[in-house]
């Protein structure tokens, strides 16, 4: 799997217009000379076959060498280790503060009264509509430049993330509790919610005992997806509030076309995606056990149908 | 002591769904509400526990429980009479035990709920009810969620729910209708021996004699309405309401072939609305063989290793005869039927159709162009939701050799005799089949498979989607259409007593074997097959011996 | 149960008209609007979006610029009128490009048979792994940043999710009764891929479609927004943010409006989308 991530990317590089050597050296405005062109084609091994190239671009991914970064001049690995713990922090808070605001928003729009519902429901479909970038600004002058209540930046206190983390949350909170909700409308209208009725049990308790568990197995699938989302978004958040991590480094490093770390953070972060989906699909299949038996080969993980674009 | 209903009435939105009933369960007693889907029973059930709906409003000139009324709609008071006072078991239609968890903590919900016993007390109590709903090793079965149970154990563990806190009165939904007969007769024979402990029973059914031997008092309703109540015996020796006759006759259970089992006025079809029903001379009886199979094998690559779908089948049909092929859900009929038509490649044995080695896969089913005909269970995606009924008809007439070179005006005509054939009216032509009640569309199910001309049907399941005299009236149309035109048809179903009436022979089908073969009255007079036996034995649910000597028809 | 319940809707939708109608309304005017400024934005901003102004430089929202006025002086509001067409171009296009090839992998994978479907499959699934926003900025480090990469960057990162889709629909629609129903008939391939499975794919394509524009305008003004895709001083919205950022501590305007534009734009084909499902007869 991490081996078609590769190679996609690998034919990805190949197909490139242009010639590697020359963004080395700054791209075409460098007007860097053939020697200087042919001895960094040498370094990087650009004048080997093809197939060459693809066997030590493998070789060297197993053995976790993802080259030196054309920009920073350091092994893209240790910059990569520098930044990545900071950006999976932001992401797994911001998965966290998300499904709380949904399980709140779903118990309490879920089948009440058709008032709590449509205002449930927009609110939802408003939070997921929003763009990441657009909402951080608007948290940045409601909060710090209007009421003055947290820092407009990152600035390494508890307040700082207060704001990147919501920005993060607040779409995926939108998702998740429109997902989480459909399923416990169903729920709620299943024959067993009907039978657990009849044996005495009240609304409140139903919702708790029964529609939770049913909306938490689509809720858990999604947030593999919700967690890519995340790393996305954490391109923006971080450029937005100047946070050190992956994020940032990455925007850098594709405005100056650093091709070595560019490829090195999306191989990373495929990885972490696989390794997320794994996770998720335990945790579905230990809330829904019929998961294991059913045919989960060919089955997608569910993706919010609005987000298809995404 | 009892529960009295006088006069309810429940409707939604201004629109009456039930209205009328009246009946008194008393202890050790049996009320039986019977009727086919949209009659009104199961709104009945529920508004006896104050679960008709937020939408629905209900009415009654009485509605008590040992004498004192029941709580108003959505009032807090409801909670303790439910599961407590009265219990409801629901079908089981894969849903009514939540699938998330341990079947132990669903029936424990009402003891926490009701008795506030402890943890192990609770365990205890619920071990208990699981064992006097039938259910042996209560143990492990607590602990397992109800997809690790089959629908007989799912079914009783849903009786163990609603009897948990001993409620004097039970109200049970169409118990027995997902079980396969041998088993729903084992529920009903559980139900019986708690009404023998004193538990009063409303029972709730769409068929009449599945109650008969379990219900003191049957109120048989029809579009809301109670059309005729009275004690067990004397309802089905003398049945008076129309509704309550076709019910009976719709049975096909016992029922010699060639017998009609629709007893009221359908559309009269184009020039023959005055038909007799005895048995005439078919037309293109006999000849060689339209289709045969020759040791045919099916065999599914799954991640489980090989799985033997269908294995050394063989079996003939001629134009003009039936050939019934019955056995329980996943032995393999499907399959069959399928590899019969083409649409599966058989991984051994030979197929001939008409005469003629048939492959499968689109050039067999081009070669075998509009001779072969596919009626199958009508689940609601047999039709493109798109297309008109004209359209679907049309689409199918194009398969006829020469179809397609057909004028509107031609093709418009023959449309319409297409539905007369299956006792549509033409008006129907226009319509979106969503918008077709379930009989009319398996009827236009039925005209598409025999737009092209075909000499033979392949009818799976063709009616098990049906509710009893619906099936009927199909069950005759089919039976007319062959003697008009010859066809030949290869029956499918699970329903031993459909087989029984409609076939000449009888192919039972077990675990990818046919495991007997025969003339229709051989097999079921001397079944040879352990199968076969099992099959007819357990077809007789407890009402049987009570109908048996009440024939309606007789 | 059917003759129970149909009264019962009908009542529910006749109490419930007012309240979920509107927002169907709402959107639909919005959806006119944007019609409108795409195609002559001068009718409802007669001004021009990069006239500028230094006198009026960062006015606030005023009966004069009922939106304000940026760095340069220019009316924020003729700008987002005059941004709709770019924008809503950027976004069309990048569906077609997604949805287009999407369509040509998930009916090659639903219809190809086995070693396509694995192909197609694998590889969906493998770009899949790659986040949506990841995989453009994948693609614009190796095209490069501008307007046009934007819009091909999130097409082609939006395919894979079509794809899946698409892919999903066929095999649902080809195990239907009535494509059985058809191949019993003895129909060919061509014909029941012509008459049945596309036609019954391409109205759910529809709802995808409306659906996914909204997304393909927020990830192309993202990138925009980052600097990778439209340039400022040109009127398209997420450059426009991009330019607003500068100033956010004085001149909120030039954040908030745009961006609301971007929001309604969203919504407006959330709920068409959504209208259009229901109509569809649901999605699987």
């Amino acid at each position: 799997m991490l081996w078609a991530v590769a190679t996609i990317v690998f034919v990805g590089i190949r197909l490139v217009p242009g010639d590697p050597a020359l963004a080395i050296l700054g791209g075409p405005g460098s007007q860097a000379s053939a020697e200087a062109l042919a001895a960094v084609r040498a370094e990087y091994g650009l004048d080997q076959p093809v197939l060459v190239q693809y066997g030590a671009f493998l070789g060297r991914l197993v053995t976790g060498d993802f080259g030196e970064s054309y920009v920073l001049r350091r092994p893209v690995a240790d910059v990569i280790g520098a930044q990545i713990g900071a950006t999976l922090a932001l992401a797994a808070a911001s998965l966290v503060v998300a499904w709380a605001i949904a399980i709140g928003l779903a118990l309490v729009s879920t089948g009440r009264s058709r008032w709590a519902r449509s205002i449930g429901g927009g609110i939802e479909t408003v939070a997921a509509a929003l763009p990441q970038f657009w909402l951080a600004s608007i948290l940045v002058i409601v909060f710090a430049t209007g009421l003055g209540w947290l820092p407009a930046v990152a600035d390494g206190t508890p307040a700082g993330v207060v704001l990147p983390v919501l920005t993060l949350a607040i779409p995926v909170a939108g998702f998740l509790a429109q997902i989480m909700r459909e399923s416990m409308l169903d729920a709620l209208a299943a024959p067993f919610s009907l039978a657990a009725r009849s044996r005495g049990e009240s609304e409140t308790g139903l919702r708790l005992r029964h529609a939770l568990r049913h909306a938490a197995v689509p809720g858990v699938e999604l947030s593999a997806w919700a967690f890519g989302y995340l790393v996305s978004g954490a391109v923006v958040v971080e450029t937005m509030f100047a946070m050190p991590g992956l994020g940032r480094t990455l925007l850098q490093a594709v405005t100056l076309r650093d091709v070595p770390l560019v490829t090195a953070v999306v191989l990373v972060v495929a990885l972490a995606y696989l390794v997320v989906t794994f996770l998720a699909d335990v945790a579905a299949t230990l809330i829904d056990p019929r998961r294991r038996d059913a045919e989960t080969g060919d089955r997608p993980a569910p993706t919010p149908r609005a987000e298809v674009a995404a | 002591m009892s529960l009295r209903v006088q006069d309810l009435a429940v409707s939604f939105g201004g629109v009456e769904a039930v209205a009328g009933v009246s009946f008194d369960l008393a202890a050790g007693q049996c009320v039986a509400l019977v009727g086919e889907s949209g009659s009104g029973k199961s709104v009945t059930a529920r508004a006896l526990l104050g679960l008709a709906g937020a939408d629905a409003r209900v009415s009654a000139a009485a509605l008590e429980l040992d004498g004192a009324p029941l709580p108003a709609a959505g009032a807090p008071a409801w909670r303790r009479i439910r599961g407590a006072r009265i219990g409801l078991v629901l079908q089981d239609a894969l849903g009514a035990l939540d699938p998330l968890r341990p079947v132990g903590r669903e029936i424990g919900d009402g003891l926490r709920l009701h008795a506030r016993a402890s943890g192990s007390e609770r365990a205890g109590r619920v071990h208990d009810a699981l064992l006097r709903a039938g259910i042996e090793n209560p143990v492990l079965r607590a602990r397992q969620r109800s997809g690790e149970l089959s629908g007989g154990l799912r079914q009783r563990a849903l009786i163990a729910a609603a009897i948990a806190l001993d409620p004097p009165y039970l109200v049970a939904d169409e118990p027995t209708t997902a079980l396969d007969a041998g088993i729903g007769r084992q529920v009903l024979a559980e139900l019986g021996r708690l009404k023998a402990a004193g538990t009063g029973i409303l029972l709730i059914s769409h068929d009449l004699d599945a109650v008969a031997g379990l219900a003191d008092h049957v109120l048989v309703l029809a579009g809301g309405r109670v059309v005729e109540s009275g004690p067990t015996t004397q309802l089905l020796a003398a049945p008076e309401a129309p509704e309550t006759r076709a019910l009976l006759a719709a049975n096909p259970a016992g029922r010699p072939r060639g017998t009609r089992l629709s007893i009221e006025d359908r559309p009269p079809r184009h020039g023959r609305a005055t038909r007799e029903p005895p048995i005439e001379p078919a037309r293109g009886v006999g000849g060689p063989p339209v289709l045969e199979l020759r040791d045919v094998g099916v065999v599914h690559r799954t991640p489980d290793g090989p799985f033997s779908a269908l294995d050394g089948a063989s079996l003939e049909l001629r134009r003009g005869e039936t050939l019934g092929v019955v056995g329980a859900s996943g032995s393999g009929k499907t399959t069959l039927a399928r590899v019969a038509i083409g649409l599966d490649a058989p991984t051994s044995g030979q197929v001939r159709r008409f005469g003629k080695p048939g492959g499968s896969g689109p050039g067999a089913l081009r070669a075998a162009r509009g001779r072969i005909g596919l009626v199958g269970q009508d689940a609601g995606g047999g039709f493109d939701p798109r297309w008109s009924v004209e359209r679907t008809l049309a689409d199918a007439l194009a398969a006829e050799p020469g179809g397609r070179r057909r004028t509107r005006t031609a093709r418009r005509r023959a449309v319409a005799a297409l539905l007369d054939a299956v006792g549509l009216s033409g008006s129907l032509a226009g319509r979106a089949p969503a918008s077709l009640s379930g009989g009319q569309r398996q009827r236009v199910a039925i005209a598409r498979a025999l737009a092209a001309g075909p000499e033979l049907l392949v009818l799976d399941e063709p009616v098990s989607a049906l509710d009893l005299t619906v099936q009927a009236r199909v069950l005759d149309l089919l039976d007319d259409l062959q003697r008009e035109r010859g066809l030949g048809y290869l029956l499918i179903s699970h329903d031993l007593d459909v087989v029984a009436h409609a076939s000449d022979r009888i192919a039972v089908v077990e675990a990818g074997r046919i495991v007997e073969q025969g003339d229709a009255a051989r097999v079921l007079a001397a079944p040879e097959h352990p199968a076969t036996r099992r099959l007819l034995g357990a077809r007789r649910p407890l009402g049987g011996a009570a109908r048996a000597q009440t024939d309606p028809v007789s | 149960m059917t003759a129970l319940r149909l009264p019962t809707a009908r009542e529910t939708r006749r109490r419930a008209d007012l309240l979920s109608r509107l927002p169907l309304v709402l959107a639909a005017v919005f959806a006119v609007l944007l019609a409108v400024a795409a195609v002559a934005p001068g009718i409802l901003a007669p001004g021009s979006p990069t006239a500028i102004d230094p006198a009026q430089a960062f006015a606030p929202p005023s009966t004069e610029h009922v939106f304000g006025t940026d760095e340069s002086g220019r009316d924020v509001y003729t700008r987002i009128v005059h941004g709709a067409g770019p924008s809503l171009l950027i976004g069309v296009a990048a569906t077609a490009i997604g949805l287009g090839l999407g369509t040509l992998l998930g009916l090659l994978a639903g219809l190809g048979g086995r070693v396509a479907d694995y192909a197609v499959g694998r590889t969906v699934e493998v770009l899949f792994a790659l986040p949506g926003l990841l995989l453009a900025l994948l693609v614009i480090v190796l095209v490069g940043p501008g307007p046009v990469p934007a819009t091909i960057a999130v097409g082609l990162s939006s395919a894979p999710g079509y794809a899946r889709l698409v892919r999903g629909q066929v095999i649902g629609i080809r195990a239907t009764g009535y494509v059985e129903a058809a191949r019993v008939l003895g129909h060919g391939r061509t014909r029941i891929l012509a008459r049945t499975i596309v036609p019954n794919t391409a109205r759910q394509l529809l709802v995808l479609a409306t659906l996914g524009i909204g997304q393909a305008i927020v990830w192309a003004s993202t990138l925009s927004f980052l600097g990778l895709g439209t340039e400022p001083p040109a009127p398209e919205w997420g450059a426009m943010l991009n330019a607003g950022r500068t100033y956010l501590q004085v001149a909120w305007w030039m954040t908030v409006f745009p961006g609301l534009a971007i929001v309604g734009t969203i919504l407006a084909a959330t709920v068409l989308g959504r209208a259009l499902e229901r109509r569809a007869g649901g999605l699987r």
